[in-house]
């Protein structure tokens, strides 16, 4: 089951592509040899900070992670959450065009993080990881 | 309607005027929390917590028992606060803020051909009663 992130627009966004899973060998001649074991990257990171949203807002987040199960259902992301990139980046950010079928769901043993700074007021920290799964 | 001078002001520690002051201030300021979103090219903010402070200077008198009892206070060991009230106007009702506060500096200035004079700074706790 899919599970829709609150369109919320971040104040900050960090964004780790997915990696090839590459195995490299180096021989006792001090040759390196890579291969590659599977066709498509997987386990990007997207990292999103909320500063100083209001309770709505941060009771929306909590709710999407209560609602997914944690790490265990795969979240929908709305363009929101990649404002201020152009169509093509989002593209590379959303994992679409590294990776048909990449889906994001919250990190596993890394979950929302809020912190109350005034009434009314919290700071979200949410981890996000992408990856294949077998649907 | 017309301006006010200093002449219609007062600042009270306790209920009772200070019988000299000749400059006082009050602050009131509320954060600026930033809401600014990463798609957006101007910055947006919310209101956050609200503090308000104040400073001023007390021309020394021994003889006033308001002005020792403020300068005094950061000399007394006691946790409770005190009653501190900025009145802009002693002929009406309006103009006066009040609060719990707590003395935050006092100090001495003597020189040569000069009144002795103290400037002080107070912190209010909570937010003030009153409005201007």
């Amino acid at each position: 089951m899919t599970t829709a992130f609150p369109p919320i627009e971040p104040s900050s966004r960090s964004f780790k592509p997915p990696t090839y899973p590459v195995k490299s060998h180096v021989s006792q001649s001090g040759v390196t040899t890579r291969r590659l074991f599977a066709s498509l990257p997987s386990q990007a990171e997207l990292k999103l900070e909320f500063k100083n949203i209001n309770d709505t807002n941060a009771t929306a987040i909590m709710t999407a992670y209560k609602t997914a199960k944690g790490a265990l259902d795969d979240l929908s992301l709305p363009v929101a959450v990649f404002n201020g990139a152009d169509s093509t980046l989002t593209t590379y950010l959303d994992g679409s065009s590294f990776a048909a079928g990449l889906k994001w769901c919250f990190a596993e043993g890394s979950p929302p993080k809020v912190t109350s700074v005034a009434p009314g007021r919290s700071n979200v920290s949410v981890s996000l990881v992408g990856e294949l799964r077998m649907s | 309607m017309a301006v006010k001078t200093g002449s219609t002001a007062e600042l009270r520690f306790e209920g009772a005027a200070i019988a000299k002051v000749r400059d006082v201030s009050l602050t009131i300021v509320r954060d600026a929390l930033e809401t600014t979103g990463i798609g957006q090219r101007d910055r947006t903010y919310a209101y956050g917590v609200r503090g308000t402070t104040g400073t001023g200077t007390l021309l020394y008198d021994s003889a006033d028992a308001a002005t020792t009892a403020t300068m005094n206070r950061l000399l007394n060991d006691s946790e409770s606060t005190d009653t501190i009230a900025m009145v802009l106007d002693t002929n009406v009702a309006e103009g006066t803020l009040e609060g719990d506060a707590l003395i935050t500096q006092a100090g001495v200035s003597v020189s040569v051909g000069s009144v002795v004079s103290v400037p002080i700074s107070f912190s209010f706790t909570g937010k003030p009663s009153g409005t201007f």
